[in-house]
């Protein structure tokens, strides 16, 4: 179907678990469809949520990506806002995951979202995983004019179509087109009330708008 | 004169304002605050007379502790839209302050292309007097919600569009650019010029459990 549309796939997404039981079942469906790449898109939960439990996920992603590397696949990390917690011993989530992934079998997949949403530089995030990064999930993040009288305090934010929000894509797409990466993929989790292929055009559109091919 | 501190994170601490026969403990209670700021290594206070002193008595307070004050009490509506702001001109005058801080756009501003130029048009005009009366900077002071957009411009963009150079400046704050969804180095660099004081604050993350 895919090659009925003329499009491509350019990553999955899988469970770790899964992937370390069944790597040549993954190994087979990723060269089936001439993908690379399969992202994993959170920390596996039966972890405590501390730095050891990240040390323990981080450790078995290591053995599952050098699994899964003999077959030309890369594992990916997929952050959201949740990995730039800061643990005691001074670093974030994501510190200990660039420190300690290793770099020629797990690569990051950012989300420009989730990265602004945890405190992060998106431009210095993305520099970082220079060569460490071959796909990037792209969304923009808005302010919505809530009712003032919650609080100054209150940030509504929302997910959003690419350049409805306030995220300095220009920047975003020179920096990782500088960089080589692959593919944008273009994600809003929830069109709110508006139409979902809407969204998805809008998105497009100012991709192109702001520099990209 | 480098490092200043708001008052904001003291506010639950803020001696009360007294009076009768309690004026002389609560005058004694702010003379302590200060000293305890003044130990902690900060120069200078984000505040304006409080209520109580006279500026004069404030400032001797000030003097006293070491401490200078770096920008004045802030203007808010409805002050802005007419000519009630003399007395916090005539308070950051005698405490010296040279800025005075505009905090986020009132509310009657979002979601309003109308009074958001309102708001605009005045804080120039404001802003006139303040630098060629008393060279005294009016400062705007963001939150996220000012990302908020108006016919597809965020209302800071609009603020910083729209305002004059000479007589309009910003006071960021580097937690509300990033929980606003800007980036932070980006509006620094843009804002060169037009920038006499920064309010820095981290942005922390604490999720326990999560959902994704």
């Amino acid at each position: 179907m895919l090659d009925a549309l003329g499009m491509e796939m350019s990553a999955y997404s899988g469970n770790l678990y899964d992937i370390d039981l069944n790597t040549d079942a993954y190994i087979d469906e990723c060269s089936f469809f001439g993908c690379d790449e399969i992202m994993i898109g959170t920390m596996p939960t039966d972890f405590p949520e501390d730095a050891d439990g990240y040390m323990m996920a981080i450790n078995l992603m290591n053995k599952v990506g050098q699994k899964i590397a003999k077959g030309g696949v890369y594992l990916s990390y997929h952050n959201h806002a949740q990995e730039f917690r800061r643990f005691k011993n001074g670093k974030t989530g994501m510190d200990l995951l660039y420190e300690n992934l290793e770099p020629n079998v797990v690569h990051f997949m950012l989300d420009t979202h989730w990265v602004q949403s945890g405190g992060g530089d998106v431009i210095q995030w993305i520099e970082k995983c220079k060569d460490r990064m071959q796909y990037i999930h792209v969304k923009d993040y808005r302010i919505r004019p809530a009712n003032y009288f919650t609080g100054i305090g209150h940030v509504d934010k929302q997910f959003a179509q690419i350049g409805e929000g306030n995220l300095p894509w220009p920047l975003i797409i020179n920096t990782c087109l500088r960089q080589g990466i692959k593919s944008f993929i273009v994600e809003q989790d929830f069109p709110y009330d508006e139409d979902p292929f809407d969204c998805a055009a809008t998105s497009y559109h100012n991709l192109i708008r702001y520099g990209l091919k | 004169m480098k490092i200043a501190l708001s008052p904001m994170p003291l506010a639950p601490y803020m001696p009360k304002p007294a009076y009768g026969e309690y004026i002389n403990t609560y005058k004694h209670d702010i003379h302590t605050m200060l000293h305890n700021i003044k130990k902690c290594g900060f120069d200078g206070l984000e505040m304006g007379t409080p209520e109580g002193f006279s500026t004069m008595e404030y400032k001797a307070f000030m003097d006293e502790a070491g401490l200078k004050v770096v920008s004045g009490k802030g203007l808010r509506y409805p002050e802005i839209l007419g000519n009630d702001f003399k007395k916090h001109m005539d308070d950051c005058i005698c405490l010296g302050a040279k800025n005075v801080m505009v905090s986020n756009v009132p509310p009657v501003v979002l979601g309003n292309q109308d009074e958001l130029n309102k708001f605009i048009k005045n804080l120039n005009r404001v802003g006139k007097i303040f630098m060629e009366e008393a060279g005294i900077h009016v400062s705007f002071h963001n939150h996220a919600i000012d990302f908020a957009k108006i016919n597809g411009i965020s209302m800071l963009e609009q603020i910083f569009e729209n305002t004059d150079e000479r007589y309009v400046f910003f006071e960021p704050d580097t937690h509300w650019l990033q929980a606003g969804g800007a980036h932070v180095i980006t509006w620094l660099k843009k804002l060169k010029g037009r920038m006499y004081m920064v309010h820095f604050k981290d942005y922390g993350i604490d999720c326990l459990t999560y959902t994704f």
